[in-house]
Order: C-alpha cells, then structure tokens, then sequence
C-alpha cells in the first residue's frame, strides 16, 4: 500500500514537473521584446510591476549614481534611442534629456496629468552675465513619486503608454496597474497617520527631496544640505542651532542612515533621526515598496 | 542616286565651315526649346514629388512659398518663425505626429536643418555611415556635403556666422560629423543636420561655460548676491560641446517659446489630416497651414506660363533661322551658277541638280536633328544635376 502511494506520489510530482516547460510559459520575457528605458528607479519600478514579464524594463543609471545628476556617454544614449519607450519622470527630471537626441513619439512624461501643480523650487542658483541679463535656472521640485497619489497618476500614466504597446495585453496590464495602486494607496493610509504625528513634533530634512512628502502629508519644516555619510562642518551646525531656536523641532528626516556621531549629536540637541529613503535609485535590498514599507514601519515604531 | 549623295557630301566637306555653322544653327533652334521643355519638366516633378511627400506644412504666417521653399527644398532666407509650442500643441490633438524644421543657419553655402530624429525615418533617409545624432551639437551630412568636403565621420563641420560683419555675434559652432546620409537625391543631399536644440545652442538661445563657482572664474565676477552670482561678459562660453563640458549646457527662458521655421505634421490618416486642416484654417493667431503641392502647383503653372512664352520667343528664332538659312542656300546656289552650268554641260539634268541641292540642305538637316536629338538626351540624363551645380557653385 505505502508503495503504490509513493509511486502515485512520484507520477503526481512528474505531471507537475512537466508543466514547467519554459518554452510554453506564455509570460516567458521574450529577449527581444521591446523595451522600455526609466529615467529613475521608481518609474522603472512602476513599469516593472504593470509590465510583468511582457517588456524588458531597463534602468541604466548605475546603482551610486543620483539619477537626477546621471550624465549617459553617447553608447549609452544609442542604446535608449532603440528603446520602444522612454519613461520620464516630468518636472525636469534627468536635465540630461534635454542635451541628447531622442525619438520624441517615444517619449512619455509621466507627471502630465499633475503638471499644474508641481512646485517651484525656492531657492534655486542662478546667474547673470554679458549683455543678455540675469537667467535663473528655474525649475521644480521633481521627487513626485513621494506623494503617492502623484504616483498612482504617474503609474496611470505608464500603464496608458504600455497599453499603446502591448494593446494585447491591456487586461493583464491594467490589473497589475491595479494591485499596484492599491499597494500605493495603502501605503498613503500609513503615510497620512506618521505625517499628523510628525506634524505635532516639528520637523528639519536633511536634504530639499522632500517637498511632494511634505504637501501630501502635512509636514511643514525647513530643509539643509546635508548627506547621511557626511559630518557637517562647523558652520553647518551654527546654522542649524539656529534653526532650532527659530522653530520647534523633534524629528530629522534623512535619505539614508547618517553617521552615528552625527545620530548622537543631534540626539543631544533633542533631535531624533527618522529615515525615510526617496528610492530615486534602486536599494541595496528589496524594491520600492519593501523599502518604503520597511522604512514606515520604523517610522511607526518610533512615534 | 549614290552619285548625287556623293556629290553633295563632298561638297558639304569642302565647304565645311559654312557646314559646320548652318549645322550648328539648326541644332541649335532644335535643341534650346526642347532642353527647356526636358529642365522644366524635370524641375517639376522632382519639386512636385518632394512637395506630395509632404502633403502638409505648419509655419508662421506669411509667404506660402518662402515657408515651402524653406522647409522642403532647404532654400530661401529663413520665414518668420513660430514657437515651439505648436510642437506640443499638435501632439495633444492626437491628429499627426509633428516634426519640427529650424532651417535657418548655414554650414558654408549647406543648410543646417534643425530637426529631430523622426525627420530620417520620413524622409527615407538611410545611413551611408556612422549613426545618427546622439547627443548635442553632434551633425549628419548629406552624401554631397561629404563628397564635396570630403568629409568623413569623425571630421567636423563648422556654423557660418549670419552676417560678416556681425562681430558681437554668436560664435560658429564646431559639429563633429558622426553620419553620413546615403544619397537620397533630393535636397536632403547638400545639408547638414543636427537635433534642433542645436540649432538654438547655434543662435546663442543655450550655451555651456565655465562655472561660475568655480575658482578660476572668479575673475569675470562682478557680485554675488543670495543666490545669483552676476559675472561680466568676459565669462567664456564654449563653441564646441564635447564630453567633458556637456553637462554645463543649458537654455534659458520657456523652452515653449524657442523658435522653429516650420513643423511637419504626419496626420495619421487623410480624416485627420482634414480635421487638423480645418482647424488650422480657423485660427487666426499668425500660424497657417499649407499645402506644399498647391504651393508647387501655382509656382509650376507660373513657370509653364513663362516657359510657354520662351517657346514662343524661340520659335520665332527658330522661323527666322530657317529664313536665314534658306537665304543662305538660295545665296550658295547663285554663287555656283557656274558650276550648276558645268554639271549640265557634262549631262547632268534639271532633276539631277534639283536633286543635289536638295541633298545637301537634306543632309544638314539631318545632321543637325541628330546632333539635336542626342543632345536632348544628354540633357535628359544628366542636365539638371549639371545646372543644378552650376547654379549652386
């Protein structure tokens, strides 16, 4: 009896295995699929998720490169001119755009649907020279991802332009445009509720990323300039002990974990350091929302 | 018979230069009107082809044939221009593709065309070598521009300069050469391309230099003031992009309001190509959109017209010609009274020197409408590149 049950259990397991055949997996990638090309990690990541297995999504800044500050050779930029589409992020992100050639049907400002309402930067550096007169480089906030309903319409945005693509699949594409802004909009839920209890306490980021975060959850505060794997110099924390007397402040939001002699430092200033990563770049561990999910959690934990 | 040939043959040998010329005379009233007919015809339907190709055209108001000059045969002092805008205002209508031209400045007597990558794939331009423009200030030549200069990939060509005597102008702008064009034999051939955000980098709308915060330009700074750091005009400005100063490019003001020549629209289909018409049609804010082949049409008809009248002209040349020409054998026959008198001494009738006569103005004839028909041909085959480069050098 325990024989013929093994043997049943070996005839079972073999059906199985023989379903595998990658040859008749109709989500295979296809390697010559066409591809889309992301100008930051979250768009890819995006693309990614409503895309599946049907395009190669490609993000070719390198992994410690500022997508933002990423300047591609001219191998580089050859290969996104062959892309089927080219994601971009809008608000002028990836000012390497506008000094190369691209197919311009191909494409895809993902921040259209928002376009209006995108913030100007505040102090923004500019300069005068010859006879033509004084020329700021104006420009906007471009970290739109970080207001996650600005998301979802980017994520809206990508799956219109992959439906273009893949007509085909527009049901496969529009349910997985679906899980994904219901993962976003959760996220926002948790969001909401860490942006009313940072709100009360007072808050300083380090860096001037935050601005879409800040509208959408209520969290006003000033910004500085520092990085997390940098001690400030002297005139930095004048500056900053300044800011302490002008406004109340509990919590410092940082883009990546600072040193821990600055932690401390601020920790003796009252001042407790919060992580909340942008994710413009792909993470060491994990994707977008594991990152950012990971990172509320902590945020949760310490409110 | 022979006999008669003969005499008429060695006749016209003796007399070979006033041969020669009666020939010359004749071919020539053949030939002109006939070349005429071959240039124009041809002139029209390779300007009439290239015009069908584009069946729609978006410039600023103005002279139709300036702006159809101007974008299709790449000739002619550049339209006024109209703003980038209409680009995105084209792409929101969901009706045609559009394509922007600013064909405005010259490489030497070759026209830049400001353009974008989607100009190649309408136009059926190949690559003959190298690749397309990649990034800023590079430039694809067209095969004769390379032929011409003999240029190759990696070599480099440079802006004129607008006016000689501009010297507070912008600086001419050196372009490495990354592609060659194959020949498409049309205007596409004698020009230089570059992505149209060149062309504005070429008339001063965007510019790379030194930066501002760094050391070695503190000299050319007259203040800092928060934010803005005010330098004079002694700050230098790069006229050639290349890899290491690239990223310090930049344009100033709306990018919406830098000017284009001209915007090809490709409609999807001839129902939106007549929508896209009949809104355009409707506006009145100094944009029009035209028709290249009516345009072409009305400019042929103008010059059948004044062809007709050449015809005409030469055709009364050709009469008085051949007036002329009778007078000339009328002349030649009295001259030889003698020697028609000799012929009939040694037997030679009435007929017979009718016959001679009659053979020789024959035989120049002859000649002549040969030499008039191969030199048709000629025209025929290689007339119009040759008057084209005539006309060009």
């Amino acid at each position: 009896m325990k024989a013929q049950l093994c043997l049943c259990l070996a005839l079972l397991l073999s059906i199985a295995g023989c379903g595998g055949d990658a040859g008749d997996n109709p989500r295979k990638a296809d390697p010559v699929a066409p591809a889309v090309v992301a100008v930051n990690y979250p768009i890819a990541y995006m693309a990614k998720r409503i895309a599946g297995d049907w395009l190669r999504v490609e993000f070719p800044v390198p992994g410690d490169v500022d997508p933002a500050d990423w300047q591609p050779g001219v191998e580089q930029v050859v290969a996104v001119q062959q892309a089927s589409l080219i994601l971009l992020n809008g608000a002028g992100y990836a000012g390497w755009v506008e000094r190369v050639s691209l197919p311009e049907e191909k494409l895809v400002n993902t921040s259209v649907a928002f376009a209006n309402q995108l913030l100007p930067l505040e102090s923004v550096a500019s300069h005068t020279h010859g006879l033509s007169g004084e020329h700021a480089h104006t420009g906007f906030a471009f970290t739109t991802w970080l207001d996650l309903e600005q998301a979802i319409q980017q994520a809206a945005a990508i799956r219109d332009a992959l439906v273009g693509l893949l007509p085909d699949r527009e049901a496969e594409l529009t349910a997985n445009y679906a899980a994904l802004a219901a993962e976003f909009q959760r996220l926002d839920q948790r969001w909401q509720t860490i942006g009313a209890r940072l709100a009360v306490g007072g808050v300083v980021f380090s860096h001037p990323v935050y601005q879409y975060w800040q509208r959408r959850y209520q969290v006003p505060g000033p910004s500085v300039h520092w990085e997390p794997g940098v001690e400030p110099e002297v005139s930095e924390w004048r500056a900053f002990d300044e800011l302490l007397v002008q406004n109340t402040i509990r919590w410092m939001i940082w883009e990546a974990e600072p040193l821990p002699a600055v932690r401390a430092a601020l920790a003796e200033r009252g001042v407790e350091s919060l992580v909340l990563p942008p994710v413009a770049n792909r993470p060491a561990v994990g994707d977008m929302l594991t990152t950012l999910s990971g990172s509320t959690s902590l945020l949760e934990s310490r409110l | 018979m022979n006999g008669v040939f003969y005499l008429a043959w060695r006749y016209l040998v003796w007399h070979r230069w006033k041969s020669l010329t009666l020939t010359a005379a004749i071919t020539l009233v053949m030939f002109v009107p006939a070349a005429i007919q071959v240039l124009i015809d041809q002139t029209a339907e390779q300007l009439g082809a290239r015009a069908a190709r584009t069946p729609l055209l978006i410039g600023a108001r103005g002279s139709p044939l300036e702006l159809t000059l101007n974008s299709l045969y790449l000739q002619s002092a550049p339209p006024a221009s109209l703003p980038y805008a209409e680009v995105d205002v084209i792409r929101q209508q969901g009706l045609a593709t559009p394509i922007p031209l600013y064909v405005r400045f010259k490489s030497r007597n070759a026209a830049i065309v400001g353009t974008s990558l989607a100009y190649f794939d309408y136009r059926g331009l190949g690559i003959a070598s190298g690749r397309v423009m990649a990034v800023l200030g590079e430039a694809v030549i067209g095969a004769n521009v390379a032929r011409s200069r003999n240029l190759s990939v990696g070599d480099y060509v440079l802006s004129s300069p607008e006016s000689a005597f501009d010297i507070a102008g912008v600086y001419p702008l050196k372009m490495p050469v990354v592609g060659i064009l194959a020949p498409g034999f049309s205007a596409d051939d004698d020009a230089v391309f570059v992505d149209v955000k060149t062309t504005w980098v070429i008339e001063g709308l965007g510019h790379g230099h030194q930066d501002l915060a760094a050391p070695e330009a503190a000299r050319t700074i007259l203040k800092r003031d928060g934010n803005n750091i005010v330098a004079n005009a002694s700050v230098v400005e790069y006229n050639e992009i290349t890899e290491a100063n690239r990223d310090s490019f930049h344009f100033h003001g709306d990018n919406n309001r830098r000017p284009l020549t001209a915007i090809i629209p490709i409609a999807k289909d001839n129902k939106s190509a007549v929508i896209l018409a009949g809104r355009y049609q409707a506006r009145d804010d100094g944009v029009q959109l035209i028709s290249p082949s009516r345009v072409m049409n009305e400019l042929m008809a103008t010059i059948f017209t004044v062809r007709q009248y050449v015809v005409a002209a030469l055709s009364l040349v050709g009469v008085a010609t051949a007036l002329v020409v009778i007078l000339v054998f009328l002349l030649s026959l009295r001259l030889r009274q003698n020697e028609m008198k000799t012929l009939r001494y040694i037997g030679g009738g009435r007929w017979h020197l009718a016959l001679l006569a009659g053979a020789e103005v024959l035989m120049v004839v002859a000649i002549a409408v040969l030499l008039a028909a191969l030199l048709t041909w000629l025209t025929e085959r290689w007339g119009t590149p040759l008057v084209q480069a005539l006309i060009v050098s």
